[in-house]
């Protein structure tokens, strides 16, 4: 039963191809550059001098209406060629509504569809590790976990906006950011997994069990002829306890009263004469002595009654005490993962 | 048919489309991003209601508060309290929530009693907020689709363009 932790990063790791690394290599090497960029370029352990060298941009890169307008008239284009193609491409789309959660089977039937159509298809491997079964996880990890270096999505804004420049500027070949990111590797976080601590599952098995024994012997007390003779919710027993306690505490009064007595009347009687105010004094000391022993005891006496649940094995099952072990390992309750 | 298209297009037109195929693709790169920071919200949120809810029914004791109390098939029908709507908006459909006036609601707490303590309260207003942000999320992820189509889309006029 491990759990997920929740993800703590939410940036997408983007581990580019070669081509975009020879790219990017080319780059002219000035302070602005994004930390990540920088170093891939220059290598792992690359550090700014001055940290603030840097700040990226937020750019706009939101469709305005022109751009809509492009979009649709390039899909009315292909609206035809769609429709004389067979079905290839409507079957695709079908596919991608089809699978709304799982998104990178999404996208290899994308790449797959792509195939078909004989264009040429971007490599996004894109691994979504939400909403997969574990072993499937595994296996994608074997094959895809790459190390070294990456970029974030903000360093793609820079690269936007650094190649739109170069192209304001009258840059003739200056390759196009899609083009730059075929091939490349995207990764999106995981879940870092949390092991449950054996201690507290240790712990929850035997509170379950304990549980369950005291449940069964609630259930199966009616029927036990021994602990029948010992009806714990009948009036009468309740009223014997309340009898009991009621005897400590009158005790305790009583020996109040005595220890006063003895100083207020006791010790005048063998001294002979002494001034009333003194007597009370005396009679009070006395009574408070007595009072704080005897209020040891009455405590230790009440805590102990209200400890006392069940010490004794009146019939029924064996009582839960040690956790049943078989070779070493536990018998497993386990299966019983959330209990109403 | 194909060929025909093929003169349709026009060479510099090619630019514009590459410049908005990058525009996509940084795009979808962000979406992704905001669509994993949607999730998140989601999870935090349930994650705070199901605790309000768990002290509740710690409160309360097990059985007042459990799945026996929710209604059945054949208890009687009541309306939603919120509804979603579909609007349009830049071509891509998204969702809105809608609070539902029918008159025929049902406040779900009531199911557990009257008197219930303050954390059923608070554990349903969490669970109403997690509506918003749940349609967010599926509007994000509406998006996100609409953009693949269009990087697909443009991506073969581009290479029908340049074949």
């Amino acid at each position: 039963m491990d759990l997920k932790g929740s993800l703590v990063d939410t940036k997408l790791k983007i581990y580019p191809s070669k081509k975009l690394l020879n790219f990017l290599q080319n780059i002219e090497f000035s302070d602005n550059i994004p930390v990540n960029i920088a170093k891939l370029v220059k290598g792992e352990d690359f550090t700014y001098k001055n940290n603030n060298g840097y700040d990226v941009k937020q750019i706009n890169f939101t469709l305005n209406n022109k751009d809509l307008e492009i979009i649709k008239k390039v899909k009315e284009k292909f609206k035809n060629i769609e429709l004389s193609d067979t079905d290839t491409c409507g079957s695709h789309n079908d596919v991608i509504i089809k699978n709304v959660c799982t998104k990178d089977a999404e996208i290899k039937s994308r790449e797959n569809s792509l195939d078909i159509n004989g264009v040429n298809k971007k490599d996004l491997d894109v691994k979504d590790t939400q909403n997969k079964d574990l072993d499937y996880i595994d296996k994608e990890k074997s094959d895809l976990k790459k190390e070294g270096p990456y970029l974030i999505s903000s360093d793609m804004d820079w690269l936007y906006t650094h190649l739109q420049e170069r192209r304001s500027n009258g840059e003739k070949n200056v390759p196009y950011l899609h083009a730059l990111l075929e091939g490349s590797h995207i990764e999106l976080p995981e879940n870092t997994v949390i092991k449950r601590n054996p201690i507290l599952e240790e712990r929850c098995v035997k509170l379950r069990a304990q549980q369950e024994a005291r449940e069964y012997r609630k259930m199966t007390k009616s029927v036990d002829n021994v602990r029948m003779r010992f009806p714990e919710d009948s009036i009468s027993y309740q009223l014997k306890q309340v009898n009991r306690q009621l005897i400590a505490v009158g005790q305790f009064i009583l020996s109040i009263f005595a220890g006063f007595l003895f100083g207020f009347k006791g010790v005048e009687w063998m001294l002979g004469n002494l001034d009333f105010g003194f007597r009370l004094l005396l009679g009070v000391m006395c009574a408070l002595i007595i009072a704080l022993a005897e209020i040891y005891f009455l405590a230790k006496k009440l805590n102990e009654e209200l400890n006392v649940p069940e010490t004794i094995q009146l019939g029924g099952p064996p009582k839960f005490a040690q956790e049943p072990t078989c070779h070493g390992h536990k018998i497993s309750f386990i299966d019983k993962e959330h209990k109403d | 048919m194909t060929l025909e298209t093929k003169e349709d297009l026009e060479t510099d037109n090619v630019d514009v489309v590459c410049d908005l195929l990058d525009k996509l693709v940084l795009k979808q790169l962000h979406l992704m991003e905001e669509k994993m920071v949607c999730e998140l919200n989601i999870e935090s949120c349930i994650n705070n209601g199901s605790i309000h809810l768990a002290k509740s029914r710690y409160i309360m004791g097990q059985s007042s508060v459990s799945t026996a109390r929710l209604p059945m098939e054949s208890s009687p029908e009541f309306s939603a309290l919120t509804t979603c709507e579909t609007t349009e908006e830049d071509d891509v459909q998204q969702l809105k929530v809608v609070e539902n006036n029918n008159k025929s609601k049902v406040n779900p707490i009531r199911w557990f009693g009257v008197l219930v303590p303050q954390n059923l309260h608070k554990a349903q207003s969490i669970f109403q907020n997690t509506i918003n942000v749940v349609v967010e999320c599926v509007n994000v992820q509406l998006q996100l689709f609409e953009n693949m189509r269009n990087i697909d889309a443009l991506k073969k006029y581009v290479c029908l363009a340049k074949s």
